[in-house]
């Protein structure tokens, strides 16, 4: 607790993160201004800039690990209350930060040859370096308004990178990677609104004041955070986009896209955990739930206060707390992610698309340790552990697969793995740091997957003997997440070891490639990527040295982990016999399914011809084929809904202009015929009668007898007076 | 706070320089003439900006013109609100004044002319001291924006300008029985100096209340285009010349929009119509408008006419901000009338200059214009993501307090038409964007080159890109005083005081 309160209480003041922000800006403006006139100049800015933002950004690391949290007050989108774009970096944020910044240094390297055979490559650096502001402005702040500020601006600025080539390809690609990019921001943006409607703020720690409660807008709140930050993370069954996109975009995109982007996802779904996890223990400690548990006081969130006492021991001891059903459901979420990935990774034919799809599969390892980091609560630190470790390990393998994969393209313009071959002998720098990554990714002792799989594989155990302790009925469910992430590892061995077989050792196929000019890449681009497979090497080498200066000081900052769990990982011996002897059954595993793939002749059933490598699936069993259905059902609904409301539109239309013009009529023709021209007849014609008869009557009589008349009126006229005056007085 | 001032009548006679000079000057001078017109219009601009201290302090200047019987008098009175709203008015028509100078070839005279006079108009509107004083300038506005819309005189504009009329002069009537209801059952006070509403339960009926809210809705609501009154919008728009589209989707539907901010703050005040309930149905109805608007846009190939939709749902942000009775959502609703002005001014701006370059109106038409037209597109797609609600940007803001307003007033069921909407957005507005830059005519790989600098003319290109920047600027910068929150924020405090 002593560490939330000091990382509430910190955040000095540092002008790094800005600047970490602001170089590759700078180096975008340069890029831009340079343009096709100065080609190097361009190049040459894009790798100055990231550079100094690695510079940066490790010196803010190293500053945030020592001194705690720091921000910068930017003050702007100001809309009162907590809504206000500032900067803050945790150690967390600073980590993936780090990461980021390494990768888009190796790539900008990776660009200074490569993007020769790419047109429009002034665009290219613009949107490329703009990116990297956006994205580091994801990591370095702390609330979620400002991160959605910069998820949105990343999610839309790299657009320009998926569809770079405008080709027919790209643009499909770039079509999909809009579309869930804009259903995840607004989901993302829903999510956000549910979250400060129940807690009060934005901010990822919230004060101990704010309400919280539980029920469905929590839970609602959780699926729609999830949800968005699930599409960036390329989480099933939101990764549609990843595989179309990754491939689509130019190869130091896609390592970046593949490297960081999708690292953002994440990243908000591990900000969300600990968001939840950092909730005011004090609330917990009064419900009394958490002896129940024997655990500690954090991992008891959703239930622990406001039922009281007992409802809330009742509540812990039945099943699960809110958090712990996030954490559940995340696990699971990852488990479904790399499995999926895994096996659609194992049928493609295409280098980068099948690496997109082995970056949806790793996602569910990175996913899988949130989830046990939300599940196992303050004891989470191995679940976080193997998080952060594989998080940096993905950045560094699949980087330089990806800039690899450009090298081979750039110089045998080819992807599909089938029509390679032998290009160990042409190419054998770029083959020595694909092996490493190769090697790395399958978890290979010594380097870098090994040890993060291996922390991953713990922190499962973990959650499985915490949900056995307490009874959960997700206890079964957890082993049997165990035993699909070890199938997993072994897919992930098959299909790796198919994609270098095939690329680089198999014998060279006829009508391929022309074998003749084939060289080994320029060496820049050689540079790049053997930048990331050093750093694949260090993290595998030294994992003790990664443990104790890197993960384990982030793991310390932050909130509400048992500082004792983290103390085990950072003194936790990773080649110990029991580690390594994980890794046989994978390779068994990988090696059958290899076997299975590679060397069909073995396997010549009757009447069962399983080409495992070569696997099409019917496009109805992919959920971009029900997603694309789901929309084109909803829009016909709303373009039903339009016709009707158009149709009652015009009826009521028509029928108002009937009605009126009735009116009109009425008031034109038949009222004035009926209340004008009819009394008028009337009336003139009684006129008429008048007239004549006292003509023909009356106008003698008169003659005749007129003296008398006019006395006769006299009288009256007097009489009248009289009576008048009488009244009146 | 009250003080005596000829501000107000001074802002709203300026632009009447310009109908000076256009009887003044002969006709052989047309530029001297046309841009005598524009300082009219910045003369205007200028002597609102003048009063910019005293609407940021809260002083309300007053001028009283005539009194025509006892309690019903002609008042110009300058308060934060109707400052606001004056400068939207006269920022928006100096650019467009601007814009104009080379768009408008014919009947440069009819149209300067009218184009000031409604300027005058609506700053009298806005300058309004009480209900009386605003339907005379808004009846007067409704008469002289008739000329705009039908300028190009074909039969198309004919029709468009007299559907106009038609709606018009039936608002008109309903909003006459209004004033005469709100006379009658709100104690003879029209005025709008009263922040807690004129209207109370105890000198009418329940049922009085609500028909008199309702009759000012159905006529204000042809103005704000509330969806079932909307029908002369998409047509008028695409027929008007484009710098009086941008003033009728920016300035002249917010009129509508502005007249109901008075009746729910003023003439109902916030504690009634949530006592009435009445806040409900109204909602539903911005909600409606909202999601629908953007259904028709949807299929709308004509780029003006889906301009125009997408105006009908934007302005209804606004009511939804009124409806939804709380502090956030009062504000958003209030910057939201600035922001959008900003936003649909620029688009339509752009499409003028589409028209004028390229004489492309539809959208299918519209491949490879990105690069013909490097600036405008670009402008037009800031726009287009501020409409969508992407940040940094105004639309985003106004989207935000709106969600935010949602949740203050407990009713989250309103983030899900937010949301939906921004979806739709997104949905019309990208793949205008994506003609523009990612598609061209003729071979796949001729790739076009951007042409920088030779676009169009400076006095279109200017306005354009004026409020491309400012549309985000206002969207970074948001406090900055005389920035829309500015002003929203005293409003706001005068609704909200504690």
């Amino acid at each position: 607790m002593s560490g939330h309160a000091a990382s509430a209480a910190a955040a000095a003041s540092s002008t790094l993160p800005p600047l970490a922000l602001l170089l590759p800006s700078l180096g975008a403006a340069a890029a831009a201004w340079a343009g096709e006139r100065r080609p190097r100049v361009r190049g040459w800015a894009a790798v100055l800039s990231t550079g100094a933002a690695f510079g940066v950004v490790l010196a803010l690391l190293v500053r945030v690990l020592d001194g705690g949290a720091v921000s910068f007050h930017l003050g702007l989108l100001d809309l009162g209350g907590s809504f206000l774009l500032d900067l803050g970096v945790d150690a967390v944020g600073a980590f993936f930060g780090l990461f980021a910044s390494i990768l888009w240094f190796a790539a900008s390297f990776h660009c200074l040859r490569y993007l020769e055979h790419e047109e429009r490559r002034t665009r290219f650096y613009l949107f490329m370096l703009l990116t990297e502001t956006a994205t580091l402005g994801v990591f370095f702040v702390q609330d979620f308004f400002s991160l959605f500020v910069f998820f949105e601006a990343m999610g839309l600025l790299a657009y320009m990178l998926v569809i770079h080539n405008e080709s027919e390809k790209a643009r499909a690609a770039a079509r999909k990677y809009l579309a869930m990019t804009v259903v995840g921001g607004l989901s993302l943006l829903g999510g956000i609104w549910l979250f400060l409607y129940y807690s009060g703020g934005v901010a990822f720690s919230p004060s101990a004041e704010s309400a919280w409660t539980t029920g469905p807008v929590k839970a609602l709140a959780l699926v729609f955070l999830l949800a968005g930050f699930g599409v960036k993370a390329g989480m099933v069954p939101l990764h549609v986009w990843l595989p179309d996109a990754h491939p689509a975009a130019p190869s130091p995109a896609s390592a970046l896209l593949s490297g960081v982007m999708i690292k953002a996802g994440a990243y908000g779904i591990i900000r969300t955990a600990l968001t939840f996890l950092s909730q005011p223990a004090s609330h917990g400690m009064e419900g009394g739930g958490h002896a129940v548990l024997g655990r500690g006081a954090l991992s008891l969130i959703a239930s622990g206060h406001g039922a009281g006492g007992e409802a809330a021991a009742g509540h812990a001891a039945s099943g699960m707390t809110g958090v712990q059903a996030l954490g559940f459901a995340v696990i699971w979420l990852g488990i479904a992610t790399m499995f999926t990935g895994m096996l659609l990774a194992l049928v493609q034919s295409d280098v980068k698309r099948t690496l997109a799809y082995s970056s949806v599969s790793q996602m569910g390892y990175i996913l899988l340790g949130a989830g046990c980091l939300s599940f196992l609560g303050a004891e989470g630190s191995m679940g976080m552990g193997g998080f952060l470790y594989h998080v940096i390990n993905h950045a560094f393998f699949k980087g330089c697969f990806f800039l690899a994969a450009g090298s081979l393209l750039f110089r045998s313009h080819e992807l599909d793995m089938y029509r390679m071959g032998g290009l160990w002998r042409k190419m054998p720098l770029t083959c020595l740091c694909w092996c490493l990554a190769a090697l790395g990714i399958m978890g290979i002792p010594l380097l870098n997957g090994f040890v993060s799989k291996t922390l991953l594989h713990h922190a499962v155990v973990e959650a499985h003997h915490l949900a056995g302790e307490s009874h959960l009925w997700a206890s079964g469910w957890i082993k049997l997440a165990e035993i699909l992430f070890i199938v997993t590892s072994g897919g992930t061995i098959a299909y790796i070891s198919k994609m270098t077989y095939y690329v680089f050792f198999a014998r060279p196929t006829e009508g391929g490639h022309h074998q003749g000019d084939l060289r080994e890449a320029p060496a820049w681009m050689v540079v790049g990527t053997s930048l990331l497979a050093l750093g694949v090497l260090f993290n595998g080498l030294l994992p003790g040295v990664m443990l104790r200066k890197l993960v384990t000081p982030v793991l310390s900052s932050v909130p509400g982990l048992d500082q004792h769990g983290v103390e085990h990982l950072a003194h936790m011996a990773v080649f110990s016999w029991a580690n390594l002897k994980e890794v046989l059954l994978p390779l068994l595993i990988g090696a059958a399914l290899f076997t299975l793939g590679a060397r069909r002749e073995l396997f010549r059933l009757k009447r069962v011809r399983l080409d495992l490598f070569r696997l099409r699936l019917p496009s109805w069993m992919g959920v971009d084929w029900w997603y694309l259905h789901a929309a084109r059902a909803s829009l016909a609904f709303l373009y039903i809904g339009r016709r009707v409301y158009g149709d009652a539109e015009d009826g009521l239309v028509k029928t108002a202009r009937s009605v009126a013009s009735r009116l009109v009529r009425l008031v034109r023709v038949d009222m004035k015929r009926l209340l004008w021209y009819r009394p008028m007849e009337a009336a003139s014609g009684l006129c008429g009668e008048v007239w004549t008869a006292l003509r023909r009557r009356a106008l003698p009589a008169v003659r005749e007898y007129q003296g008398d008349l006019a006395m006769g009126a006299l009288a009256l006229a007097v009489a009248l007076t009289l009576f008048l005056i009488m009244r009146l007085l | 706070m009250e003080k005596n001032s000829v501000m107000p009548l001074v802002a709203m006679l300026l632009p009447w320089l310009s109908l000076a000079v256009i009887i003044a000057i002969p006709k052989q001078r047309r530029a001297l003439r046309l841009w005598l017109c524009v300082l009219g219009s910045a003369a205007a601009f200028a002597a609102v900006l003048s009063m910019a201290g005293d609407a940021l302090d809260g002083r309300v200047l007053t001028m009283n013109i005539a009194s025509v019987v006892e309690g019903i008098e002609i008042t110009l009175r300058m308060d934060t609100l109707g400052y606001y709203f004056a400068l939207v008015i006269s920022f928006i028509w100096l650019l467009a004044t601007v814009y104009s100078v080379r768009y408008i070839d014919h009947k440069e005279n009819r149209f300067f002319a009218f184009f000031a006079l409604c300027e005058s108009f609506l700053m009298g509107c806005a300058f309004s001291a009480n209900m009386f004083t605003y339907f005379i300038f808004y009846e007067m506005m409704t008469f002289g924006s008739y000329p705009l819309i039908v300028h190009e005189e074909t039969a198309i504009a004919r029709r468009a300008a007299y559907k106009y009329l038609v709606y018009a002069i039936c608002a008109g009537t309903v909003l006459f029985f209004a004033i005469v209801a709100h006379y009658f059952w709100g104690g003879g006070d029209l005025s709008f100096g009263h922040w807690e509403g004129v209207m109370s339960l105890e000198t009418a009926s329940r049922a009085a209340l609500m028909t008199v809210f309702f009759t000012y809705l159905a006529g204000f609501g042809v103005k704000a285009a509330i969806m079932p009154l909307h029908g002369w919008v998409p047509d008028a728009h695409p027929a008007a010349p484009s710098p009086a589209s941008a003033v009728l989707s920016g300035v002249i539907l917010k009129a509508g929009a502005f007249g109901i901010m008075r009746v729910v703050f003023n003439v109902f005040g916030v504690d009634l119509l949530r006592e009435l309930k009445a806040y409900i149905p109204f909602a539903v109805l911005a909600s409606v408008t909202i999601v629908m608007a953007s259904v028709f846009a949807l299929t709308q190939d004509n780029l003006k006419r889906r301009l125009a939709y997408s105006s009908i749902g934007q302005v209804s942000y606004i009511l939804l901000g009124l409806a939804l009775l709380a502090h956030d959502g009062e504000l958003g609703g209030i910057m939201h009338l600035a922001h959008h002005a900003l936003m649909k001014g620029c688009l339509f701006l752009c499409a003028g200059i589409i028209l004028v370059k390229t004489g492309k109106k539809n959208i299918s038409e519209m491949k490879g214009i990105g690069y013909q037209l490097p600036l405008t597109m670009i402008c037009f797609t800031i726009c287009a993501l501020a409409m969508m609600g992407t940040p940094p940007s105004v639309g985003f803001i106004s989207k935000w307090l709106l969600g935010s307003g949602a949740l203050q007033s407990g009713n989250p069921v309103y983030l899900i038409v937010l949301l939906v909407s921004a979806l739709l957005n997104a949905a019309y507005f990208l793949p205008i964007v994506y003609t523009a830059f990612f598609q061209w005519e003729g071979e796949e790989e001729e790739h076009p080159k951007l042409q920088w600098g030779r676009e169009t003319d400076l006095e279109m290109l200017v306005p354009v890109v004026v409020l491309a920047v400012l549309v985000l600027v206002v969207g970074i910068w948001v406090k900055v005083p005389g920035f829309p929150h500015s002003f929203a924020d005293v409003v706001v405090k005068l609704i909200f005081p504690h």
